[in-house]
């Protein structure tokens, strides 16, 4: 792989921080298939993109939980010691009301082997989960009744995924049951 | 003309698909844009396959150009006599 140089690179000036109100999470063992990492790139573009399609099995699908406004990052970290470095990305999210369904799904995600997909502001997107490693519920910050009137009622959870390398997702979403798959 | 007059959804059932070229559509809904399908088409969307009207609308094959006529040598070539050494 050759370098090459790096400009500022913001199309039309656009640069807003910041995920989109819809994170997509699914089973990890739900999953048939999962995009390609890039193998002996050509470029460095490419060395941070994953081709392919997150393909579910047969009668699942990934599911869509919204977040609020100004709630939700991804932090991406990076882990481990020299020569062994990897990353380590966190996505918090704040799913507003304490409805039994927003409970039902902590308590099925908190000990459960995951996949997420979260978009930032520019519409990229970040799979957090792969062939050999899932997203795990991590923490939950923030979550409760608040303790004033105008305080915040819901929700706050962080996913953890641990990876060798960064990339962006640049396939589809499938929010409909797989049919005919593995 | 609908979408699914061109085009059969495959692999999943219909419902939402989230896309990185349009965001979220729902392939349930029979009044997807048509130019939105042929897109996705093109750019591999691994859950459509195109059907036979959908072929014959969206990718005409242009009919053969005649090619002008010209005559044909039929016979080979004459071979060269090969030089013998004395």
């Amino acid at each position: 792989m050759d370098f090459a140089d790096i400009g500022k690179l913001l199309t039309d000036g656009k640069n807003l921080g910041g995920l989109a109100n819809r994170i997509y999470f699914g089973l990890w063992n739900d999953v048939a298939a999962w995009p390609t990492d890039p193998s002996a790139p050509a470029t460095i573009e490419l060395a941070g993109t994953q081709t392919g399609d997150l393909v579910m099995k047969a009668g699942k699908r990934m599911f869509e939980l919204y977040t609020t406004e100004d709630a939700a990052k991804l932090d991406i970290n990076v882990i481990g010691e020299e020569a062994g470095k990897g990353y380590e990305l966190l996505l918090h999210v704040f799913a507003p009301g304490l409805h039994k369904k927003l409970l039902g799904f902590m308590n099925a995600t908190k000990n459960e082997d995951l996949v997420m997909i979260a978009q930032d502001s520019a519409g990229q997107n970040y799979l957090m989960g792969c062939a050999i490693r899932s997203a795990k519920f991590s923490a939950s910050d923030g979550s409760g009744t608040g303790s004033t009137t105008d305080g915040r009622r819901g929700l706050g959870m962080t996913f953890a995924y641990r990876s060798a390398n960064l990339y962006v997702y640049s396939g589809n979403i499938p929010l409909t049951e797989a049919i005919g798959s593995v | 003309m609908i979408w699914t007059d061109y085009f059969t959804l495959i692999k999943v059932r219909p419902g939402r698909i989230v896309t990185p070229r349009f965001g979220t559509l729902d392939f349930s809904d029979p009044n997807l844009p048509v130019e939105k399908v042929h897109a996705l088409f093109e750019d591999d969307f691994p859950y459509l396959k195109i059907t036979p009207l959908g072929m014959d609308t969206l990718f005409p094959v242009p009919p053969l150009a005649k090619l002008p006529s010209k005559k044909l040598e039929s016979r080979t070539p004459a071979r060269k006599p090969v030089k013998r050494k004395a």
